[in-house]
Order: structure tokens, then sequence, then C-alpha cells
């Protein structure tokens, strides 16, 4: 078994070692806290590190241990969560100078206290684009996050410090959102696995800015074994019966690509990455995901639009303590009319039953996670195809249509030796992880998929 | 895309108007370009004509 200590151990690893009392809780955690102070400045993927709250559970969970109390299935894990989920001690921002200074959260967000129930130790709150609203955390107030393996390029985001935090080996575990892509993107760029859940399966309360209908929790890490174990803690919060497995048995699993939209404006890296899993998996089959162009647009409307609730007051008084990456975005996504709206929502309504038959053919679609590897920071456009486009909805390109399925995605990191990271996006039916996290294991087990540690 | 007569400048006057929301001059080109943007993409949506979007006849 690897050193629980190592910055490339395994949250299985870890919670191994914290039971059986090989390694203490402390001693992980304050591992955890030096690899933060020593890499963290450089990346910019934490905005607050909560030190002492850690280090009081760690000792707590040591004392549980000497008491023979069961400790969980993630004991002793450090994690971070997106800036916009409640750690009580901590100030919600969700990126945001409108609640920089704000009071510190009294209450822990139900995700937390999920992955605090089975034993995982929150270290702190992880970087985004303000309110989730991009797709490269290049953040004007609490300064961009970097990827971790090129710190010039952009982590992708909007959980881009959830994805960097990973990739870097600070934490195994994070816990981001997605609403377009904001965890499938990021996973795909600093080469990570990330995981957009069957959308109610993780409580959003204590979540700041929650309430639409496109937007999930989900977690990011470095194997699928720590994403099932994840999101089987995240999943009790709520009492939902999600129990994934992870294990590459040999239960068929049938599997097609995407073919159109999902063949086209991908660069040879991402093209590549694709062909490499399909061959992999003898994937012989490609199949029409249905109205991929439409289904983009209907999610990026209905995400705007909802994007604007419970901002008018600060766009009317304070537009100037907006991000100036978001500001103009938010008026306009103030401004839409409400027709739009809810003909997109119909609209999805019934994609969502077309995606549905898909499923009736098929397990698990393969599909290009992004267009191409991480951009640098500052790239304000980039093609797809013929099209020129900001470089957010951009990267977003191939996650967004998926966004008004309900259905989970996990984006699985294609094993690359010294190049930068690329991932593909597994598709799956609503409450079947299951299949997904078996591909993916799969593929880690043929070498084609792996998260190793940047730099 | 389909041409149709949005006039982006002239719904933003309207539209803050109505929502007492103050566009501020610096932002407006910017206001402007995003909600182009976004008409491009809810005409995509809207052109697409949804078969038998209501429920069941039982229920109605």
């Amino acid at each position: 078994m690897n050193d629980p200590l190592r910055a490339d151990a395994t949250a299985v690893e870890i919670a191994a070692a914290v039971r059986a009392g090989a390694v203490s809780a402390s001693a992980v955690i304050e591992a955890a806290l030096a690899r933060i102070e020593t890499r963290n400045p450089a990346i910019n993927a934490f905005t607050a590190v909560a030190a002492s709250r850690a280090r009081e559970r760690a000792l707590r969970l040591e004392e549980a241990r000497r008491a023979g109390a069961p400790l969980g299935e993630l004991a002793g894990v450090p994690f971070g969560v997106k800036a916009m989920i409640a750690v009580a001690g901590v100030t919600t921002t969700a990126g945001s100078a409108l609640y920089r200074d704000a009071p510190a959260a009294t209450r822990d967000a139900a995700a937390v206290r999920a992955l605090e129930a089975a034993g995982a130790v929150c270290v702190g709150a992880l970087n985004m684009d303000e309110f989730g609203m991009g797709g490269t955390t290049e953040n004007a107030c609490f300064g961009p996050t970097r990827n971790p393996h090129d710190l010039a390029r952009t982590p992708g985001g909007s959980s881009g410090g959830c994805a960097a935090a990973v990739a870097a080996g600070l934490v195994p575990l994070a816990i981001g959102s997605d609403s377009l892509g904001s965890i499938r993107l990021p996973a795909s760029l600093c080469g990570v696995y990330g995981l957009r859940p069957t959308r109610g399966t993780i409580s959003d309360e204590g979540v700041l800015g929650a309430g639409g209908t496109i937007a999930t929790l989900g977690p990011l890490g470095r194997n699928s074994t720590d994403i099932a174990l994840c999101l089987r803690a995240l999943s009790e919060s709520d009492g939902v019966a999600v129990l994934p497995e992870s294990s590459a048995s040999d239960v068929a699993i049938s599997l097609a690509t995407a073919g159109g939209y999902f063949r086209e404006g991908l660069d040879a890296d991402a093209g590549e990455a694709l062909e490499r899993v399909a061959g992999a998996l003898g994937i012989t089959r490609e199949i029409e995901f249905p109205q991929a162009r439409r289904a983009r647009a209907a999610a990026t409307l209905i995400n705007a639009s909802e994007s604007a609730t419970g901002k008018l007051d600060a766009l009317r008084t304070r537009p100037d303590r907006f991000d100036p990456a978001t500001r103009e975005r938010f008026l306009a996504h103030a401004l839409l009319p409400v027709q739009w709206y809810l003909h997109a929502q119909r609209f999805r309504r019934w994609h969502m039953e077309q995606v549905k038959l898909l499923f009736a053919e098929i397990d698990v679609l393969v599909m290009p996670a992004a267009p191409c590897i991480a951009p640098p920071i500052g790239t304000p456009m980039l093609r797809i195809g013929e099209a020129e486009l900001p470089t957010g909805p951009a990267l977003g390109w191939f996650t967004q249509p998926l966004a008004g399925t309900d259905c989970p995605a996990l984006t699985v990191p294609v094993a690359r030796l010294g190049r930068l990271p690329i991932g593909v996006q597994l598709l799956g039916p609503p409450r079947r992880e299951d299949l997904l996290l078996r591909v993916a294991a799969r593929l880690a087990t043929l070498g084609v998929a792996a998260a190793p540690i940047a730099g | 895309m389909t041409q149709t007569a949005f006039d982006p400048e002239a719904y933003v006057d309207a539209a803050a108007a109505a929502l007492e929301l103050p566009i501020p001059s610096a932002s407006r080109a910017a206001v402007v370009a995003n909600l182009l943007r976004l008409n491009a993409l809810a005409q995509e949506v809207l052109a697409f004509e949804i078969p038998d979007d209501g429920p069941p006849a039982a229920d109605r």
C-alpha cells in the first residue's frame, strides 16, 4: 500500500490506514496542510484554509478510534470544497467580492456534513469563477487559479480550484458544482476524474446561489473508487440509494461513441484521446445524441436566466463589486425575456425523453469532455470548427449539451505521459453512476486512464 | 442562423427600465453583445417545434 502521507495517496488508502491505526488522522491532515502551504501560493487553488477546524476534527477522529467507535469509509481523508459551499468558520464567497467580507458561515453545508459524517476532514475552500459564471477560474478578486500541470495555463472552470487542488495532490477529493460543465471541464483540463451525478442525488442545502434547475454538486478525485466512495457518502445525506460499484467487473456494458456534433470541433489531442478510449473499449457503434446544438442552446439559456436570480439588488446598487469578467453577463442575464427561458425548459423536457430512448439501446455513451487541452490564462477566444467563441463557452462545447438532461456524466482523464491532460466524458442513464464508474475502472486497468500528480 | 428583428439596444433600454436596473454606460456595449449572443441561442431553441409537449389528455 502507498504511504498514506504522500501526495498521491488515494482516499481509500488513507482511510484504511487511519482506521487500522497505521497512521493518525492528525498526521494525514498535517501532511495535507503542509502541501497546501508549500504549493498553493503558485497554484492559488485554495482561497481559504480551515487549518484549526481540520486539526480539531482530526483529533476527534483519533479520540473516536481510541474509544473503538467506527470511523467511516473516508476516515481522515482531507477534502476541499468549492467556495460557494458553506464551511462553518469560513466565509462563503462564491468567488465574489460581494461576499468577501461577509461573516463566516455558522453551519456546514449538507454536503460537508455528509462527508465529515463518513470521517472525511474539510481543509478549506477552493477558487472558482465568480458565482460559477465562467470556464477558466480567472477571478479578479481572488486571483486566477493556475493549472498545476503548466502554471501559465487555466485549470478550466468554474470548479477550477477543485480540479487544480486534486491534480496537484493537495487533497485527494474535492466537491465542486456543475451547471454547464463546471466539474467535467476542469477535470479534463487538469487530468482528474470529475462526476456530475444525477441531479437530485446530492443536497444543495448550504450552497450560495443554489436553487437553479441545472446545477448539481459532485466529486472530483484521482481514481474511480475514491469518486464512488465520495458519491456514496454524499448521497446518503439525502437518503438516496445510489450505490456505485467501482470494481472493473465483467458485467457487460454496451457502449457507443456519439457522432455528429461530438465528432466536430475537436482538435488533435481531443480526437486522439477519444480514439484511444474507443479503441481500448472495443467500441464499434456510433450513435447520435439528439439535437445537441439545441440542447446546448437551451441549457445555456436556462442557466443564464437562473444565474441572475437574487442578484438584482446587487446589480442595481453595487455593480462595481462584481467581477469585470461576469458583471455584464449578469446584467444581460437579468434582462432575459421569460418566454425564452420557458421555451428552453419545454425543449429540455422533450429532449430528456429523447435521451432516455437512447439509453434503451445502449448503457454508456462516450464523448469528448473538452475540445482541446488547457489554453493559456488570458486567452480571450477559441475556435470551434468555424465558430470563434469566448474561451469559457468554447471550452464547454461538449459538456453544455448534456447539462439539461439530469443524466450522470463522468470525465475520465486519459493517460498521456509527459503531455498536458485531456479527458473523455461518459454519459449514462439517470441513477446509473455505477455504469460510468465501472467503465472508468476498466479504462484505468487497461492503462488508458490515469490521473498522475502534477509537478 | 435566422435573422430576426431583435434590436438589442432598444430591448436593453426597455427591459432595464421595466426592472429599474440601471446599466452603467461602461457596461452597455458588453451587455448588448451578451444579449445578441443569447438571442442567437434563443432563436435556435424557438425555431424548434416541440412535438406533442402537453401532458397526457387525461390530465388536461
